[in-house]
C-alpha cells in the first residue's frame, strides 16, 4: 500500500504499456496469423486479464482506452470498441472483488466470455447502426471459432499481462469486499486440551 | 469509505460509457476531414512506422506461427493438398517471394493493358497488414495521398477487383475489401445467352468467400460459371456522372443459383476471383474518369 502511495502512476503507465503491446502484437502478428480462416484477438483477452489483475475500476479505465487505441489503430469507428471492451474490464474486476476466484483456469473462462461478449457485441451494433449487406450464417461460427481460439491462447495472454503488471498491481484493490471471515479459528480447528497438556474436564 | 468507493467506481463506469457513446456519435456525424478523423488519421500515420517496424522485427514468429497454421490447414485439406503437391514442390525450387512478386506485378500489369487502364493512373503498393476482423474486413497498404491514391479509389489485384480507399493518410491507405460490409458496386454478369444482366454486387457479411448480386431482374438469364465484371455504368447525357470503376474489371463467377430465389429477390451467389486473405500487391486506380 506504502508503494502505491509512493509511485502513485506506477499502475496506470504499466496499463498503459499493457495496452500499447496488446495492440502492437495484434496487429503486427497475431491479426496476420489466421487458424481455421479466423485470427485471435488479444486485446478483449487484455483487458480482461487487468480487470481480473487489478480490480473493476482499473479493468473499466482500461477496457476504455485499449478500446479507443484499437478504434485508432484500425482506423473504425471511434467509440464501439471502447463500449464493448469497458464492461469486459468492469465485471472481470468485479469477479475478482466479489469472488476473488484464485483457480487457475479462471482467466480461460473469463477470456471465453470476453471474446464471446465483444463478438456478439459488435455484431448487435452493427445491426443497430444499420448494415445494408445480408449477413451469412457463417457470422457465428466464425464467432464461436473466435472464442475458441481466444480461449486457447487466454492463459498465455493473463501470464503475460501479469508480468507486466508485476510490482504494480494493488495488493488489496482498495475498496474491494472480501469474503466474510471471523478472524478467529472454529471450534473445530483448535487444538484439543489433550494435545495441548491440559486436563480434560469431566463432561457436563 | 466503501459507499464512497462504490459511488465513485459506479461514476467513472458511468462517464466511460458516456464518452464513448458521445465519440461514437460524433464519429458518425462528422465528415471525412473533421477532427476525430483528423486525429485518428494522425494517430495511424505515427503508429505505421512502429507498427511496420516490429512486423519486421516479429516476422520470424509470424512465419513460424504461420507454418504451423499452415500445417493444421493442411491436415483439414489434406486431399487436396496432396492434388497441389506436384506444383507446390516446383515453386518452392524456385526463389518464392520474388517470384511470386514479379508475377503478382506482372499479371495487374497484362489486366491493366487488357482492360486499358493506363490512362486511370494505377499505383502499385504492397500490402503491409490485414484487419480480419469480420464487420471491417480491411488491408492496410504501404502508400497514400502521397502517391495520389485518394478514398473511394478502386484497388485491383492480378485476379480481379480487390476492393475500394475507405481511409487515406500520408503514408497508408486503408482497403475495403469485397467482403466488407460496407463494400457494394455495380457488377454485369457475361452470360453465355449474351444478355449482361447488372446488379448490385455485395458481400454475405461472415463468409469471405461467397458474393451476392443483388437486384437482377428476375428474367435475367443467368448460369453457374458465368463471369461477372465492374458493370462501369455511365450516363450518356452526362459524361460527369459515371461510376468510379472502370466497366470489365473481373470479379468472380458465379457459384450457385436458384431460380426462385432469382425470380423472388434478384440474388445468385458469386465465388471471387481474389484470395482476399491472401494477397501481397495491389494496384490503385487513382484517376479514373480523370
Amino acid at each position: 500500500m506504502t508503494r502505491d502511495r509512493d509511485h502513485p502512476w506506477r499502475l496506470p503507465a504499466r496499463i498503459a504499456l499493457v495496452g500499447f503491446v496488446a495492440v502492437l502484437l495484434q496487429e503486427a502478428i497475431v491479426s496476420q496469423i489466421s487458424i481455421f480462416g479466423v485470427s485471435a484477438d488479444v486485446t478483449p483477452l487484455a483487458v480482461a486479464a487487468i480487470g481480473l489483475l487489478c480490480g473493476s475500476l482499473p479493468g473499466a479505465i482500461a477496457g476504455f482506452g485499449i478500446g479507443l487505441f484499437v478504434d485508432l489503430a484500425l482506423v473504425q469507428e471511434l467509440g464501439i470498441t471502447s463500449l464493448l471492451y469497458i464492461p469486459i474490464g468492469y465485471w472481470a474486476g468485479r469477479l475478482r472483488e466479489l469472488r476473488d476466484p484464485s483457480h487457475d483456469l479462471v482467466p480461460l473462462g473469463v477470456g471465453a466470455l470476453a471474446t464471446l461478449w465483444a463478438g456478439l457485441g459488435m455484431t448487435v451494433i452493427q445491426f443497430v447502426l444499420g448494415v445494408d449487406s445480408p449477413v451469412s450464417g457463417l457470422l457465428f461460427q466464425q464467432i464461436f471459432m473466435s472464442v475458441l481460439i481466444n480461449t486457447l491462447i487466454a492463459l498465455p495472454v493473463h501470464h503475460g499481462v501479469r508480468r507486466l503488471l508485476s510490482g504494480a498491481v494493488p495488493s488489496g484493490s482498495g475498496g474491494a469486499r472480501r469474503r466474510y471471515t471471523s478472524g478467529a479459528l472454529s471450534p473445530l480447528q483448535q487444538p484439543s486440551e489433550r494435545l495441548r497438556g491440559g486436563r480434560m474436564r469431566p463432561a457436563r | 469509505m466503501q459507499d464512497k468507493y462504490v459511488r465513485r467506481r459506479r461514476a467513472v463506469l458511468a462517464v466511460l460509457v458516456a464518452v464513448s457513446l458521445i465519440l461514437l456519435t460524433a464519429y458518425f456525424g462528422e465528415a471525412e476531414n473533421s477532427p476525430l478523423h483528423s486525429l485518428q488519421q494522425g494517430i495511424v500515420a505515427v503508429f505505421t512506422p512502429i507498427q511496420d517496424g516490429a512486423s519486421k522485427v516479429l516476422s520470424p514468429v509470424r512465419d513460424l506461427a504461420g507454418w504451423v497454421s499452415s500445417t493444421l490447414h493442411a491436415k483439414s485439406q489434406n486431399a487436396q493438398l496432396r492434388a497441389l503437391n506436384a506444383r507446390l514442390d516446383t515453386e518452392l525450387a524456385q526463389d518464392g517471394t520474388a517470384l511470386a512478386a514479379y508475377t503478382q506485378l506482372s499479371g495487374e500489369v497484362k489486366l491493366t493493358n487488357r482492360l486499358n487502364l493506363r490512362q486511370d493512373g494505377p499505383v502499385y503498393a504492397n500490402v503491409t497488414t490485414y484487419n480480419p476482423e469480420v464487420w471491417y474486413e480491411t488491408i492496410k497498404l504501404d502508400k497514400g495521398s502521397g502517391a495520389g491514391i485518394a478514398a473511394g479509389d478502386p484497388v485491383l489485384s492480378a485476379q480481379g477487383l480487390v476492393g475500394d480507399v475507405s481511409d487515406v493518410g500520408s503514408n497508408f491507405a486503408i482497403v475495403s475489401e469485397l467482403s466488407s460490409p460496407k463494400f457494394a458496386v455495380e457488377a454485369r454478369i457475361l452470360s453465355s445467352a449474351n444478355n449482361n444482366a447488372v446488379g448490385t454486387l455485395q458481400p454475405a457479411v461472415g463468409n469471405p468467400t461467397t458474393l451476392q448480386v443483388n437486384y437482377l431482374s428476375p428474367s435475367a438469364n443467368v448460369a453457374t460459371g458465368d463471369e461477372v465484371v465492374t458493370a462501369g455504368l455511365s450516363d450518356p447525357s452526362n459524361p460527369a456522372v459515371r461510376s468510379q470503376y472502370p466497366p470489365g474489371i473481373p470479379i468472380g463467377t458465379i457459384s450457385s443459383f436458384n431460380y426462385n430465389t432469382l425470380v423472388d429477390n434478384g440474388t445468385v451467389n458469386v465465388s471471387p476471383n481474389v484470395d482476399l486473405r491472401n494477397i501481397t500487391q495491389v494496384e490503385v486506380l487513382t484517376r479514373v474518369g480523370g
